[in-house]
């Protein structure tokens, strides 16, 4: 509920949002994350066993709907948002980027920007797959921008 | 030598006039036009002595004795012809014996509801709220049209008694009531003990011409008038009595006749201006004036008979004008009284107009404050009346005299409907609640009222029957939806505020477990770095701003910008694709996914830049203004 005192919309009865987004292929890209992250699995359903690098040959890459945790994954997808720290804090650099079957968090330690990434471009990234606040987050990926 | 125990210390000062807003031109004018605003403890409790409650309140019931033996003979004479006057007697008698039964009804209403009765809150207490509704409904009809009506017939006192202004028949009234709004929506409360006046005068008038005119009949030279005039209604033949037509033009002329009841409503809702005991005092002042226009009425009608009396379709001259100048006589001094009765008649009139400028906004207060009507009709105003009230009222009632064309026969055909439906209502619940109680004289209080409210709603039915053509089809087709809307206004209060209720698992008062704030950024300016200032104010866990990007060049300003101010040193700019360019529902997105979780609560601060009024429109996109409005 938006604005907690909307009368109107309080009466009204009816929800504000969508939760089940469908998620048409051309156009904008998933916004809503409720469903589709991915369901954190528990420590001991995890299986270790591929913690490899994977290639960047473009037969490896993994929708992002499908990666898992502790594990490596070569995803490509839009970047929606680019979040950068502040001046007086820690330089880091999140990035979201989704495809159409969900979306992931790049988080680049020790740097402020980076160079030819606007929002809207699409990108490639490759790391090992951890986690911030209940989603997940690749940590300083090898990354490709494509132009 | 020390002043203080600061030594150097600036001497203490009294307090300094601080500076004020200055007033917008319209206020000026305001203030010019209605007087200084009043202060709300200025709202003291008037106490009226009997003789003042009586000439105030009752200007409304005895002012109409003006018009209601008039209209009986309107609706008898095309039919009956002479035979009419003969008829004017027993119609008359019918009349005062329902005025006697109401009386005793309303007498019961002022004895249980010592502080404010009238059919409202009597209907309110005994049959519910709904009911209610349709009481208000009935007396806010009944109050507009009183309006109207009074207004119209103390205009057409004046035409009577100077023909040539006939042309200017509805200006005048329409003049009369925005006087009367003018004089309500300034106060009118300080003069109030002069209203009492009129009634005096009326009173004292229409005794000396029925005195003069009794000694005349008796000698034997009171003039029979000329009943073949030009101007008047039409004669009609003498016909039988018992066929359906006449039965049904008897009903009309009753109907009509009604209209002298009018006004009762007043003493019961004012019981608590009385000084203590109050409820004696209302008692007493209603009798006498019940005595006053029983004995008016009766009066009148006899007289009107007596001397023949013939209405004019204009509407003037009047009856009772004709009444007072046969009864006065050419004399010079009969020509002057007469002019005097004529003003006293005006005077009364446009007081009992004003009796309902004050009985409307209070009834809508009511009825306001128990959520039928809009909560703006509770609202005093600039000089603490109920100034919508009022306005609503003057409004309507101007509205209805351009439809009828200020004509007094036209008027009635909308009235007495409403106040016959009060008495109604009032005397069936005066009659249940004295079931309810049993004490004392139950038995006669629950038939005394039981029969009031049994001849009311005969008189209702014959009035909505007889009339429906003439007018009284507007009415009841209106008040049924009127009271569906006021039911249905009801339920939206209702409803809202079940969705504002504070209930015990909501009500406490700790801080949010989580409060993130972000500030929506469209440029790096004062307009931002204020709401960040603002924003670090509020506390948040986390403060952050965003930027929709919309065009990545603009974008990449911004983010240069950003890094470049000291100011924001440590808010995290986020830029957000929106690739559809649709702001608001991006924003809305945002939010819904910041508040994912359950005890996240998320800020969005807009900084708002507002300009010139009308150029800002066309120089500014108003793209904040949307985003807004879409929460």
């Amino acid at each position: 509920m938006p604005v907690p005192f909307d009368v109107a919309k309080i009466i009204s009865g009816k929800e504000v949002f969508v939760h089940e987004k469908h998620v048409p292929a051309m156009s904008a890209p998933a916004k809503g994350e409720s469903t589709t992250i991915p369901k954190i699995k528990p420590a001991t359903a995890v299986s270790f066993k591929n913690n490899e690098p994977v290639s960047h040959y473009a037969e490896n890459l993994l929708p992002i709907g499908k990666i898992t945790w502790r594990s490596r994954a070569h995803v490509k997808g839009r970047v929606t948002s680019i979040r950068t720290a502040p001046r007086d804090s820690a330089p880091t650099v999140e990035v979201e980027i989704w495809d159409d079957t969900g979306g992931v968090t790049l988080q680049f330690l020790g740097r402020r920007e980076i160079a030819g990434l606007d929002v809207g471009s699409q990108l490639l990234a490759e790391g090992m797959v951890g986690e911030t606040e209940g989603s997940l987050t690749i940590l300083n990926p090898s990354y490709e921008i494509i132009i | 030598m020390p002043k203080s125990w600061t030594d150097n210390a600036p001497t203490p000062v009294v307090l300094q006039e601080h500076s004020h807003l200055k007033d917008p031109y319209l206020y000026k004018i305001k203030r010019f036009v209605l007087g200084n605003p009043l202060n709300r403890h200025t709202l003291g409790h008037q106490r009226l002595a009997k003789r003042y409650a009586l000439g105030i309140l009752s200007s409304d019931a005895i002012s109409s004795s003006a018009y209601g033996s008039e209209q009986i003979l309107i609706a008898l004479l095309p039919a009956f012809g002479l035979a009419s006057f003969a008829l004017m007697m027993p119609m008359t008698a019918v009349i005062i014996a329902i005025l006697t039964i109401v009386t005793l009804s309303y007498r019961n209403v002022i004895e249980v509801y010592t502080k404010t009765g009238g059919a409202y809150i009597v209907t309110r207490d005994n049959f519910g709220p709904k009911m209610s509704v349709v009481a208000a409904v009935a007396l806010m009809l009944d109050y507009i049209v009183t309006v109207a009506i009074q207004s119209a017939a103390g205009v057409a006192a004046i035409i009577s008694t100077f023909p040539s202004l006939h042309s200017g028949k509805v200006y005048m009234t329409v003049g009369i009531i925005v006087l009367i709004t003018y004089g309500n929506l300034r106060g009118v409360k300080e003069a109030g003990k002069s209203f009492a006046l009129p009634t005096y005068l009326f009173v004292g008038g229409m005794a000396v011409v029925f005195a003069t005119g009794l000694i005349r009949a008796f000698s034997g030279n009171l003039p029979v008038l000329d009943t073949n005039l030009p101007g008047t209604y039409p004669i009609g033949q003498a016909q039988g009595l018992l066929t359906f037509s006449a039965i049904f033009i008897l009903l009309r002329a009753f109907a009509n006749g009604g209209s002298s009841l009018t006004g009762l409503e007043a003493i019961s809702d004012g019981v608590a201006l009385f000084k203590v005991p109050e409820a004696d005092n209302a008692r007493r002042t209603l009798l006498i004036m019940s005595s006053i226009l029983g004995t008016l009425v009766l009066g009148v009608s006899w007289f009107a008979q007596r001397i023949q009396t013939m209405p004019y379709e204009g509407g003037t001259p009047t009856v009772i004008s004709q009444i007072a100048k046969a009864a006065l006589g050419d004399g010079p001094g009969g020509r002057i009284f007469f002019i005097f009765v004529q003003a006293a008649t005006m005077l009364i009139l446009f007081a009992g107009a004003n009796t309902t400028y004050s009985a409307f906004p209070i009834l809508c207060n009511f009825v306001a404050a128990d959520g039928y009507l809009p909560h703006q009709l509770t609202k005093r105003g600039h000089r603490l009346a109920f100034s919508n009230g009022i306005l609503f009222l003057a409004s309507s009632a101007i509205a209805l005299v351009l439809i009828t064309g200020a004509r007094v026969d036209r008027l009635v055909a909308f009235y007495a409907l409403g106040v016959f439906t009060g008495f109604t209502l009032a005397g069936f619940g005066m009659a249940k609640h004295a079931y309810s109680n049993r004490k004392g004289a139950w038995r006669t209080k629950i038939f005394i009222n039981s029969l009031s409210g049994s001849v009311s709603v005969i008189v209702v039915i014959v009035f909505a029957v007889v009339k429906f053509t003439e007018g009284a089809w507007l009415v009841v087709t209106i008040a049924p939806i009127a009271v569906f809307s006021l039911l249905r206004l009801h339920r939206q209060y209702q409803r809202e505020k079940a969705a504002l209720l504070l209930r015990s698992e909501e009500s406490r008062a700790t801080s949010i477990s989580r409060h993130d704030v972000t500030i929506l950024v469209d440029s790096v300016d004062v307009a931002t770095v204020g709401a960040v200032r603002y924003a670090r104010s509020l506390n948040p866990h986390s403060l952050s701003a965003v930027h929709f990007v919309i065009d990545d060049q603009r974008a990449e300003e911004i983010k240069k910008a950003w890094h470049e101010t000291h100011a924001l040193d440590d808010v995290m700019l986020e830029l957000i694709d929106c690739p559809d360019r649709r702001l608001p529902n991006a924003a809305m997105d945002y939010a819904l996914r910041s508040t994912a979780s359950q005890d996240v609560e998320v800020t969005l601060l807009l900084p708002r830049r507002s300009y010139a009024p009308l150029l800002g429109k066309l120089l500014h996109d108003q793209t904040a203004e949307e985003i807004a409005r879409s929460f």
